[in-house]
């Protein structure tokens, strides 16, 4: 993976995590918030991973404090639960357009277009907005949840073309909980909830701070429930183009719809290594949206996915399991009064399904690796695992079997090493990647031979989110690219240095 | 479509439903007879392909038009199902229902098998038994050479129950919701096609088929998307009709060999303030017959290819008319690769006394709501009369022409303004 | 395919040999000989006496330099609490089931081989690749040698052994390039992985995490597109720490020794048993496309826009070859395809297929006409929910299983399927893609993604 350009964007994924202006703007979903929004659908272009230019349709906000600049994905809306909220479509586009809004409940008409009364003759699904003319929709955003809108006429055409976006309706107790915001860590922080007890150092989280980035996703079935509770939150929205029939729609020619077949695969409109850029850069002005999560060892991170293309998209993400919470904004749950998402599954891919939506929490500790990710310090760090870290509990990580009584730790069994049981290789038998810090360790690097690493400067540990259908991590031809993003865990502060509210209280992230 | 059904109680079948359900219904045998014979289908461009399908020869030997997909078979569970299976095709054919119990009886040609069970060969006739049947949808459908049978047509939709009336599945504790007031079935499958350079045009794979030739399929992609073996718009006839106040339970099953994604267009409108956030909900209680433990909400179903899911359209909540677009998020959705058409059809949703049709308006039946029909209704509402059709004012405030028919009905200037403002377009209802 | 030139790998086996310094460093911390002082096959090779202090053989590796091998302690299952695997990365070619042979890279099973034998693996690589297969408590070392391509000698590529969803990962091992490393040719790397049993939380008394358990995969993650298309995938399993004991299952009212999961944390757990089986299938679906195959073996650059897979494999193989119990050998006469994909069972037995894919585009819906699917795990986790309460084995937590004819494995998914065969008739069923596509051998029909499943 020697692309220049591929380094390039590390390098700002690097100045994401020193700056802190820069994580502020970062750690959160980018999109619109308020109950009325201006779009008017009109084409634009966009720059492909590997440089291409492209045609697309998508939406610009041209509310009197918006860009005016038409994006791809279209903006995305940050809603509260119990809005009613107004959508003003104007259509500078030379068919009719039109939105749907799957999920919401729809207070403007829902009547679908046939021109002339014909039933050969659908125009769209819902009421449109001629070439040059307007439509307004109002509706509630009813449940909280991932949603997304998207057009309503020729889809075939309109949805290859970009005209959809994400939709986020937060709780209406989003910010007013009787959530803890400190939750103990170490041995039981792997409980979820983590379990009541006050043996363990502590952890500030983000879940009820008002000022804070976190929150939750759904309303808590009790106090106590923490199931949709997470630290941090980034929208994934896929998509993806055939740039045959991009080029078709822009200078004619033949073209065989049938054959359609993708080649560029796009996160928020995306494509690798451009994934990795700042949001709202100015060298992609229609393509404002990144993808980059960053967290500390043991936050919760809600990723909400949406697939606002065709295809079906494995998405993978190295690291750890995610909890699926919630699918199409219904938590998973047996009893939404009382029950938290106790029907979430867990899984380390999760199909991105083509008009569907899924929220997800991923959280990494390193915990039950039979190594310390610490190395050896004497310290105890932030959701360390104890029988990791080998030294002030009795560790529990003992192979357990089936058994109604508690298992009793067996002295003749090892205690795990806590340092890297292998030898690693030199830096001569390996090629190490542009992320890779030198050293096995959180927080900790070492020398890599010149024009490797570098662009890892709080030596974290990252790990590649990406499609798993390894060919849409291609940009047409040419790899790396497509729907790939880099997922970083950045260590804690050291605890030694400083109470763990020195964190900046808009991101939580760490400032050397 | 109407099926002759031979109810034969036996006494074994009674004990043995007995053990494995509740069910009071007798275990019957039900019988049918079906052809495997050649036939043609018409997309909505006036397209004619070439099928391989199931035929109902109830009426007597090769009666039956051949249908894709094949007629609906219906049996109560615990029942024996047989089919007399004639081959009218110079291969052999065979049918098997996954997820309903399988004698397997394979058979090979050239070492590699060809039929997976009840192989019938070519010009033969045979008896397939399949008991006792299990509760659910399901696909009857080819087990010979399925890779190559299927693209032509030879599948159709079993529906086995309800053991009690109105009950899909049993009701469980944790997914009670299995009653409903109607049932609908859409059975979604394609048209597979080549572009042919030298003849500058389409051919379906089943035209290369018939033609003799032994066609691979990586060499054709799908050309037409059908529910229920039809494009859309021929999809609206019947369509699909689910009233507000109701739960119709979606039968869908996928007979093709493509993964699809219905989506039903989620959005709902009631006119009161508070709306009961469910009132319109998609819920899919089972998959390949098989009650979930928990329903699964969502606006839009995986479908992969041969699976069936049960759905509940839960309009019981709902306080006004709707029509709802269904349609293949996957963008199936074209006739030829051209819009509209496809995987899309409309849940028409309004009580048995309205007609909220969009397609109301057009008092002369030409096809179109144009000034003519304007005309047409000034003319009723000044002599007094009255067509149902021309009846389209007041707007419902899902924006449906649903008129005031229902109480009482007659025609008034509105209509024909309505009427007007749609001929010249400034209103599509 | 062209065949290959038989001098061409002589020489390239030459100049690598010759070019390579080091030798094999195999790291595993145990004698597992009972030779505490060296590899007594040392001796019995003739290679040299068997020294003192610092020896070195194939398998005991004294890493520590303590100049002792120990045994490894026993787990209570009395499994050995660490386990080694070697593996070898290089190209080599593999037969379809037309008769056609697909030039591939991959792993192949060193295990046990001697230093100087390592390079004899040039060529021989292998599809799918050697099972990795571990259990929870186990420390398993596993080394990678990258020994080099014969037919590309011009790709000085890095590899990787990505162990695809293991859990809390740290990027030193995950075999991912951008955030670690690959290794060089001709030199070796060993991965370290502690696959855990069931977290017990001595506070609250409960078990906050089920264990490591499951069917995962594995597969180079460098140029990972290219490189998997090339066919470097694995079916990688972790057992659980419940194998060994016998658990009844209340449902099917047998007994079980082997499980997917820990499925029964307490003797109140509802679900104990559920993932029991005694007949067991690890089946990886891939793709292949021979014009990407070929392209690789004539040295053009990867054609990734056009990848048109025309061969659909369980296990490296497909229909009829998925159901031949011996290997299948390559144009070399290699036993390039050494898994079949056959599934043999008694009538009454409990079948545990772990399903999983990783074809660089394809999804694949697998059913069984006349079997019935029970999906217990996905991705590596039993279908179940620790409840509210956040404990395994406690009376809130959900069952999440479900009962189908067919499940959809999207590439990078893996599924666990147990198919129970009381009153199921006996005979031969068809395991097969339903994607009717899939299901011929680059158009020579009745092939592709399916097998047997006989019930005796």
């Amino acid at each position: 993976m020697n692309n220049s350009k591929m380094l390039w964007r590390l390098l700002l994924v690097a100045l994401l995590v020193v700056a802190s202006p820069i994580c502020k703007a970062h750690a959160m979903i980018n999109g619109l918030t308020g109950t009325s929004f201006n779009f008017t659908a009109k084409s634009g272009h966009i720059t492909a991973g590997d440089g291409a230019s492209l045609l697309f349709w998508g939406f610009a906000d041209t509310s009197p404090t918006g860009s005016g600049v038409v994006q791809y994905p279209g903006p995305t809306l940050i809603l509260r639960e119990g809005d009613t909220v107004t959508v003003t479509l104007s259509n500078q586009l030379a068919e009719p357009v039109s939105l749907l809004f799957p999920g919401m409940t729809m207070i403007s008409s829902t009547a679908p277009v046939f021109n002339g009364g014909s039933k050969a003759k659908l125009s769209s699904l819902a009421p449109e907005a001629l070439p040059n003319g307007t439509q307004t929709y109002t509706f509630k955003a009813t449940k909280p949840g991932t949603y997304y809108y998207e057009s309503g006429s020729n889809q075939p055409i309109q949805l290859r073309m970009g005209l959809f976006g994400g939709i986020v309706v937060r709780p209406a107790t989003y910010k007013a909980l009787p959530l803890p915001n400190v939750v103990p860590y170490g041995l039981n922080a792997f409980a979820d909830p983590p379990a009541n007890t006050t043996r363990h150092p502590q952890v500030r989280t983000n879940y009820n701070d008002s000022t804070g980035i976190g929150g939750v996703a759904y309303n808590p079935s009790n106090a106590g429930d923490l199931t949709t509770a997470y630290d941090r939150e980034y929208l994934v929205i896929a998509s993806e183009m055939d740039p045959d029939f991009q080029k078709w729609m822009e200078f004619g020619g033949t073209y065989d719809l049938s054959k359609w077949r993708s080649n560029y695969w796009f996160f928020n409109g995306r494509n690798a290594p451009d994934t990795m850029d700042m949001p709202n850069s100015a060298v992609l002005p229609t393509q404002p949206y990144n993808t980059m999560p960053l967290a500390h060892p043991g936050e919760r991170v809600l990723i909400r996915l949406v697939n606002m293309g065709q295809e079906f998209h494995p998405f993978h993400h190295h690291g750890n399991h995610s909890r699926v919470i919630a699918v199409d904004g219904n938590l998973l749950s047996s009893n939404p009064a009382a029950s938290g998402a106790d029907l979430a599954w867990l899984a380390f891919t999760e199909t991105l399904i083509p008009g569907k939506t899924m929220d997800t929490i991923f959280t990494w500790t390193g915990a039950n690796l039979g190594w310390d990710i610490y190395s050896d310090s004497p310290r105890v760090r932030p959701y360390e695992y104890m029988a990791d870290h080998g030294k002030t509990y009795q560790p529990n990580i003992l192979p357990a079997q089936p058994q109604t009584t508690p298992p009793v730790p067996t002295p003749a069994l090892k205690l795990p090493p806590q340092a890297v049981p292998v030898i690693l290789p030199t830096i001569e038998q390996i090629i190490a990647g542009a992320n890779y810090s030198g050293s096995p360790y959180l927080g900790m690097s070492a020398p890599l031979t010149p024009g490797e690493g570098g662009f890892n400067p709080l030596n974290g540990y990252f790990y590649m989110f990406h499609s798993h259908a390894e060919l849409e991590i291609t940009n047409n031809n040419t790899f790396p690219g497509g729907m790939l993003t880099m997922m970083g865990i950045v260590p804690w502060p050291d605890p030694a240095l400083g109470p763990l509210d020195n964190l900046d209280p808009a991101t939580d992230m760490y400032m050397p | 479509m109407k099926f002759m059904q031979l109810k034969i109680p036996t006494l074994g079948l009674l004990l043995l439903t007995a053990t494995l359900s509740a069910t009071p219904a007798l275990a019957a045998t039900v019988t049918y007879n079906l052809r495997a014979d050649l036939g043609s289908i018409t997309m909505p461009d006036a397209t004619v392909v070439p099928v391989w399908g199931f035929a109902d020869d109830t009426a007597g030997a090769n009666s039956g038009t051949v249908t894709v997909p094949g007629p609906q078979l219906k049996a109560a569970p615990g029942d024996t199902l047989v089919i007399n299976l004639s081959n009218r095709l110079t291969v052999p054919v065979s049918i098997i229902i996954p997820g309903q119990r399988l004698i397997p009886t394979p058979t090979s040609a050239g070492g590699r098998v060809m039929s997976f069970a009840n192989e019938v060969a070519a010009g033969a006739t045979s008896a397939l038994t399949f008991t006792p049947l299990k509760a659910g949808t399901f696909l009857y459908e080819s087990g010979t050479n399925h890779a190559s049978q299927l693209p032509m047509g030879l599948y159709g939709p079993l529906v086995v129950g309800p053991g009690v009336t109105g009950q899909a599945y049993p009701p469980t504790a944790t997914n009670a919701g299995t009653t409903y007031d109607r049932e609908e079935v859409l059975l979604f499958s394609d048209i597979l096609a080549r572009f042919d350079k030298t003849l500058n045009k389409y051919v379906t794979y089943n035209s290369d088929m018939v033609a003799g030739s032994n066609p691979n399929i990586a060499n054709y992609s799908t050309l037409y998307y059908l529910i229920n073996g039809k494009s859309f718009p021929d999809t609206l006839t019947p369509g699909v009709s689910a009233p507000p106040g109701q739960r119709t339970l979606l039968r869908i099953l996928n007979a093709s060999g493509h993964n699809y994604m219905p989506e039903i267009s989620g959005t709902y409108y009631d006119a009161a303030a508070t709306p009961q956030p469910h009132a319109f909900s998609t819920q899919v209680i089972a998959e390949d017959g098989n009650l979930y433990r928990f329903a699964k909400p969502g606006v839009a179903m995986v479908l992969p290819a041969g699976k069936t899911l049960d759905a509940m359209l839960d309009l019981s909540g709902a306080g006004s008319q709707g029509y709802y677009a269904v349609y293949d998020r996957r963008l199936g959705l074209t006739n030829a690769s051209k819009f509209p058409g496809g995987m899309l059809t409309f849940v028409a949703s309004w009580g048995p006394t309205e007609n909220c049709s969009p397609f109301k308006g057009d008092v002369n039946g030409d096809g179109r709501v144009d000034l003519i029909d304007v005309i047409l209704t000034l003319r009723l509402v000044l002599s007094g009369g009255y067509n149902a059709n021309a009846d389209v004012a007041p707007v419902s405030l899902s924006g449906l022409p649903c008129g005031n028919g229902a109480a009482g009905g007659a025609l008034t200037i509105a209509d024909a303004l309505l009427l007007l403002q749609k001929a010249i377009g400034l209103n599509s209802y | 395919m062209k065949r290959i030139n038989n001098l061409t790998i002589g020489c390239a086996f030459m100049l690598l040999a010759s070019a390579s310094t080091a030798s094999a460093y195999v790291q595993y911390p145990y004698d597992i000989d009972n030779n505490p002082q060296c590899w007594t096959n040392w001796v019995a090779l003739g290679v040299g006496v068997c020294p003192s202090g610092q020896a070195r053989g194939p398998e005991d590796v004294d890493w520590n330099n303590d100049g002792i091998y120990d045994a490894p302690s026993l787990l209570p299952n009395g499994k050995p609490s660490a386990t080694y695997m070697h593996l070898s990365a290089s190209d080599g070619m593999a037969k379809m089931a037309d008769g056609t042979d697909m030039y591939i890279f991959s792993f192949s099973n060193l295990t046990g081989t001697r230093d100087a034998d390592i390079m004899s693996a040039m060529f021989h690589a292998e599809i799918s690749a050697p099972t990795i297969d571990v259990s929870e408590g186990q420390s398993f070392y596993l080394t990678l040698s990258n020994i080099g391509m014969v037919i590309r000698p011009d790709l000085f590529d890095p590899h990787t052994v990505h162990f695809h969803g293991y859990p809390n990962a740290a990027s030193v091992f995950d075999g991912e390039p951008m955030a670690s490393f690959g290794i060089r040719m001709m030199q070796e790397l060993t991965y370290f992985y502690q696959p855990y049993g069931p977290v017990y939380d001595a506070l609250n008394a409960q078990y906050v995490d089920p264990g490591s358990a499951g069917t995962y995969m594995y597969h180079c993650h460098i140029e990972a597109t290219e490189h998997m298309e090339m066919g470097m995938l694995g079916n990688s399993i972790i057992r659980p720490a419940q194998d060994g004991t016998s658990v009844p299952n209340v449902a099917d009212g047998k007994t079980y020794t082997k499980f997917a999961y820990n499925d029964c944390l307490s003797g109140t757990d509802s679900l104990c048993g559920s993932t029991g089986y005694d007949v067991e299938k690890a089946i990886q679906f891939t793709a292949f496309d021979p014009v990407f195959h070929q392209a690789d073996f004539d040295a053009q650059p990867p054609p990734f826009a056009t990848i048109t897979p025309v061969y659909f494999l369980l296990n490296g193989r497909s229909y009829p070859d998925t159901i031949s119990p011996t290997p299948i050998l390559n144009s070399e006469g290699y036993a390039s395809q050494k898994l079949d994909a056959k599934v043999t069972a008694t009538s009454g037995q409990t079948i545990l297929l772990r399903l999983s894919n990783l074809s660089v585009k394809d999804f694949v819906n697998i059913e069984a006409p006349g079997l019935t699917f029970n999906v217990i795990g996905m991705c590596a986790r039993q279908l179940r929910n620790p409840g509210p309460d956040g404990f395994y084995g406690t009376a809130d937590d959900q069952d999440l299983s479900y009962t189908a004819n067919s499940v959809m494995v999207g590439p990078g998914e893996s599924f666990d399927v147990i198919v129970r065969t009381t009153g199921v008739p006996v005979g031969t069923y068809y395991l097969t893609s339903r994607n009717l596509d899939q299901l011929n051998n680059n158009g020579v029909e009745r092939g592709g993604a399916m097998t047997e499943i006989t019930i005796q």
